[in-house]
């Protein structure tokens, strides 16, 4: 086909269709957007990263135990590997925003805990609680957050929770 | 569809070509990609500020290519979809076609993946969207030990490095994409790659009319100290985007892994519609190797001939074969001139031989007035032929027309005296067997073996490539034959 067999009719359809599949293009490429933090309100960050608590004691070895095992791993206390399960919750002006039972990874559940929490907040002062028990096997709380933070609009506030304990950034 | 036709050539119309147009834009994005990366820079500031600087320094031409880059990314996820769909609705997913079909479905996958990728390099908001969604998304899979999250906290946590990894699987993913474009027409012969010249022309034009008048830009640097509030973004590749915020990532995990799991599996679920593949018959098989060039789905190789010595012989590979019965139209043995009782082909179909199909128009041909007659060829997957058939047109339909040989139009306007061929089938450049009436236009033109030996017969031969919707066309194409035919005999 030449261009020149091309009639107006054909000319017609060509520039509508293309125009309406271009427009489309150029339009939901970037339309329409969408929100992720409402207005005065901004964003909280939950980021914990913590070694965990081991389940079982560390417990000596005695010479007869140590003798039964090979040269190189003759290490005179032996400790079990898996960890408890850390609970966490937040509580932000009295409303529970993030309640979470994490384990440690790993087959073996000897590995990090780890936990991360994006939750939209009100903007103005809000009182934060951050409860955490580290061992399963224990009632109370090992650690606790009782802050007043001030939130601003466009800061992220982030709650972090480490074997350094609390800290809070952005407020 | 004629009506179609009267609106929009077949060569531009875009549901004729959406795979090679695909490669097509695939193309594009390649060579623009190519030019953005010799002025991108793999750092959080210069990430952002040399795609700023290609995009508001450089005399429009790094903004034209970065709209040539975004563009032809999303016409490319319209038009694979939309090849999807196509494929879906019209069966060709079942039989011999699965291996297209399988390995199209991770194509998806790393278009989809390239395309994200390229809107994280940015280092924009948008970019901050999708690194945060991207990495809850990731996050909810067992095996994640450390959330991806954590390398997003705030400014603090992302390093340079960072930039390098992307860059690296921007440029990774779409060459594996490539590689396996490449193995999706493996069984295909002869795939089209490229679409017809003037649409690919014209789609260029557009891409580069949209780059000017939507300049695709980049949203305020990303900044994951501050909340994000209002993110534009493109629809075509991020559709789930949201949802992954409203709804967890467990269930778009699970959407997403369902919709692949259902359509790999399709071939499997759904059993193909029972066709008579094609089947040597070695005493006719001469080994030209003609059906093995045409077959449309590499189902034929050849071999040295099972008694014949210094020969060849073709062999069906019966899983790939799709029954169009292309290779019995390109057979040499199928002539008739040489006597009609030995017209058996070296290659036909199982069930309906070609020589058997000839016996029919003869008799029918025989029984009608030796004036004037015309007889139209056509296949299934076009108009149903029987409504045109009168006293003087007598019709032949087969599975596609590339399944006629030939020297049957030859030996029947000259041993039959017919006056005229009429050959239709699907619509040009549509064909459902994808080489049918290209193959045959080749052999009407001589350009190719087997062809139309006799010139008068060749101009007694009419086509018209119209499809389903084309009855009245054909209609009227054979009521000016007859005109034509008419005004000869006075
Ligand atoms: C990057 C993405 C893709 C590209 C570039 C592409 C390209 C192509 C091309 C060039 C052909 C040959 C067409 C012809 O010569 O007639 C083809 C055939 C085919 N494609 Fe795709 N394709 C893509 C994705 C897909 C997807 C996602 C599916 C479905 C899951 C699919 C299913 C098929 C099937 C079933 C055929 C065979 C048609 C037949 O046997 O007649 N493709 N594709």
């Amino acid at each position: 086909m030449r261009w020149r067999e091309l009639t107006i009719r054909h000319w017609v359809v060509i520039l509508l269709g293309s125009g309406l599949i271009m427009g489309a293009a150029g339009m939901f490429s970037h339309s329409p957007s969408v929100t992720v933090v409402p207005e005065h309100s901004t964003q909280l960050k939950l980021v914990v990263r913590y070694s965990g608590q081991r389940l079982g004691e560390c417990e000596p070895l005695d010479a007869d135990a140590l003798s039964r095992l090979p040269a190189n791993m003759r290490q005179p206390i032996v400790c079990p590997r898996e960890k408890s399960p850390l609970y966490a919750e937040l509580v932000v002006d009295g409303e529970t925003r993030v309640e979470a039972t994490i384990a440690p990874s790993g087959i073996h559940h000897d590995g990090v805990i780890a936990l991360y929490r994006e939750l939209s907040v009100p903007v103005g002062t809000v009182q934060v609680t951050m409860n955490i028990r580290d061992r399963a096997d224990v009632q109370e709380f090992s650690h606790v957050l009782h802050r007043k933070l001030e939130l601003d609009a466009d800061r992220v506030v982030t709650i972090h929770f480490s074997d350094d304990g609390f800290r809070v950034t952005g407020a | 569809m004629s009506h179609v036709r009267r609106w929009l050539p077949d060569s531009w119309n875009p549901l004729y070509s959406l795979g090679a147009a695909s490669f097509y834009l695939f193309w594009i994005v390649a060579a623009s990609g190519l030019y953005l990366f010799v002025f991108f820079e793999t750092s959080i500031d210069g990430a952002y500020l040399s795609v700023e600087h290609i995009t508001h320094e450089q005399y429009y031409i790094g903004l034209v290519m970065r709209g040539l880059h975004r563009y032809a990314s999303v016409m490319m996820a319209v038009t694979v979809t939309v090849h999807l769909i196509r494929e879906l609705v019209l069966g060709r997913f079942t039989g011999p076609r699965w291996f297209s079909w399988v390995s199209g479905v991770p194509l998806l996958w790393l278009l989809f993946a390239s395309a994200i990728g390229g809107y994280w390099l940015v280092w924009d908001e948008r970019a901050q969207y999708v690194a945060l969604v991207t990495a809850r998304l990731f996050d909810a899979l067992p095996i994640v030990v450390e959330p991806m999250a954590f390398g997003f906290i705030d400014n603090a946590t992302v390093s340079d490095r960072f930039f390098t990894l992307l860059i690296f699987l921007h440029v990774g993913i779409p060459l594996s994409l490539l590689l396996g474009m490449f193995i999706h027409i493996k069984r295909i012969n002869n795939a089209s790659i490229f679409p017809p010249r003037q649409y690919a022309a014209w789609l260029l034009a557009c891409l580069i009319v949209v780059s000017l008048a939507v300049p695709a830009t980049s949203l305020g640097p990303a900044d994951l100290d501050a909340p994000l509030r209002q993110v534009e973004i493109d629809w075509f590749y991020m559709n789930f985007y949201p949802l992954i915020d409203q709804l967890g990532p467990t269930p778009v995990w699970l959407a997403l892994l369902g919709v692949t799991g259902v359509l790999m599996a399709l071939p499997l679920m759904v059993r193909p519609k029972k066709m008579p593949i094609a089947a040597v018959d070695p005493d006719f098989c001469n080994g030209c190797g003609w059906c093995f060039a045409d077959c449309p789905y590499e189902a034929i190789y050849m071999k040295p001939h099972d008694y014949k010595p210094n020969h060849e012989q073709a062999v069906v590979i019966a899983d790939s074969c799709v029954g169009c019965g292309i290779c019995a139209g390109a057979c040499p043995s199928a002539t008739p001139f040489k006597s009609f009782n030995q017209a058996n082909s070296g290659i036909d179909l199982i069930g309906t031989k070609n020589v058997d199909l000839l016996s029919m128009v003869r008799e029918d041909l025989g029984a009608r007035e030796k004036k004037g007659r015309i007889l139209v060829v056509g296949c299934h997957h076009g108009v149903d032929l029987t409504r045109l058939e009168e006293a003087d047109t007598t019709t032949m339909t087969l599975e596609c027309i590339g399944q006629l040989p030939p020297s049957y139009m030859d030996f029947l306007c000259r041993r039959e005296s017919l006056d005229a061929v009429l050959l239709t089938g699907c619509s040009e450049g549509n064909c459902f067997y994808r080489l049918g009436i290209d193959l045959q236009e080749q052999r009407l033109l001589r350009l190719r073996e087997p062809h139309v030996k006799f010139s008068d017969v060749k101009e007694k031969i009419e086509r018209l490539w119209v499809g389903k919707g084309g009855e009245e066309a054909l209609r009227e194409a054979i009521e000016q034959i007859r005109e034509e035919l008419r005004s000869e005999m006075a």
